[in-house]
């Protein structure tokens, strides 16, 4: 019995950092508040698509901000992340996508500097690394599911 | 004996890799949005003929031949406002050289789609930014195509180049939820040392 047993027993896989080597998940847990988030987003995404026509989605729109809101809390309760990717795209203060800001600056420190139209800045200093990538923009870090 | 402290030390894992889920923005395609240009090599090649060779020499500004602004905050307020004139605007980008801020990247196919004029939205080749360096420091050239422009150069760009397309923005579709695993790891903290 102990025979077969230890065949049957892969040696655990150690790089040369002392990570214990781990194959990805075949299945996501929780995957529906996923879902939930995704449609939430869109959702607001469809209240405030800007149209060259209109102009931007400068207009008043609280059940899209709403819906972002609600977003940002169902991820924190249920911890939850979001990509940069998204996050950067919503503005902290009032939840507004920010897919037309009232300002786009490269301002004399160098940072990028994007206005929301309720007057939050979100500064980015691209003047202090230009080649910075988040962790998970870089390469080999982020898997498909 | 074999192998060092050192070898040995490697043997013993100290941290466990684990794979984090992470929402996707499900409207980030990249392939999506910047459009595709059909000839690369021929439209790079005309543009350093037509324009990035002629204004090498210009001492100033004001002694360029033709309208054209190389600075994010010109380029932005200069599509952001609406001028009055119907002319199209062609917007040069090197988005595949490194020292071209991502973040400063991804905000350009959305604010061109918005322009008021139409806009040619076209990428550069790899190794495009040396050329464009003493004029532009992120590689970004925005020409207003008026009669000063030459109209086989014109002509040529709006052939090879697709025009912008954000799916997304002009019909009301649900895109799958996008997850994708983060890659990292984390301490391994065995029982006994926690008490």
């Amino acid at each position: 019995m102990g025979k077969k047993a230890q065949a049957g027993k892969t040696k655990p896989k150690i790089d040369e950092n002392g990570v214990l080597l781990v194959p990805p998940p075949r299945t996501i847990a929780n995957q529906d508040h996923f879902h939930r988030l995704n449609y939430l987003y869109q959702l607001s995404a469809y209240q405030t698509r800007p149209t060259p026509a209109a102009g931007a989605g400068k207009g008043h729109t609280p059940l899209a901000r709403n819906y972002i809101k609600l977003m940002d809390l169902i991820s924190k309760k249920t911890k939850t992340s979001l990509l940069p990717t998204v996050k950067r795209t919503i503005c902290k203060k009032c939840h507004r996508l920010l897919w037309a800001p009232k300002r786009l600056e490269i301002a004399r420190d160098g940072a990028l500097s994007v206005v929301c139209g309720c007057g939050a800045v979100k500064r980015y200093n691209v003047a202090a690394d230009p080649d910075y990538k988040t962790y998970s923009e870089r390469e080999g870090n982020l898997l498909d599911s | 004996m074999s192998g060092s402290l050192k070898s040995l030390d490697k043997k013993i894992a100290k941290r466990r890799q684990v794979y984090k889920p992470v929402l996707d923005n499900p409207f980030t395609n990249e392939a999506h949005l910047w459009p595709h240009v059909h000839d690369q090599p021929l439209i790079w090649q005309l543009v350093q003929s037509s324009i990035l060779n002629k204004l090498a020499h210009m001492q100033s500004k004001e002694d360029y031949p033709w309208e054209l602004y190389t600075d994010f905050n010109d380029i932005v307020q200069y599509l952001s406002s609406d001028r009055g004139n119907s002319d199209p605007v062609y917007l040069f980008v090197c988005n595949k050289d490194p020292g071209v801020p991502l973040v400063l990247l991804q905000q350009i196919p959305l604010l061109c789609y918005m322009a008021p004029m139409a806009v040619k939205l076209v990428q550069l080749p790899r190794s495009a930014l040396p050329a464009f360096k003493t004029i532009s420091k992120y590689g970004l050239l925005l020409l207003r195509c008026d009669d000063r422009v030459d109209r086989k150069f014109v002509s040529q760009v709006d052939k090879n180049v697709d025009s912008l397309q954000f799916p997304w923005l002009s019909a009301v579709k649900y895109q799958p939820t996008a997850v994708k695993l983060l890659k990292t790891t984390v301490p391994i903290v065995s029982k006994n040392k926690q008490k």
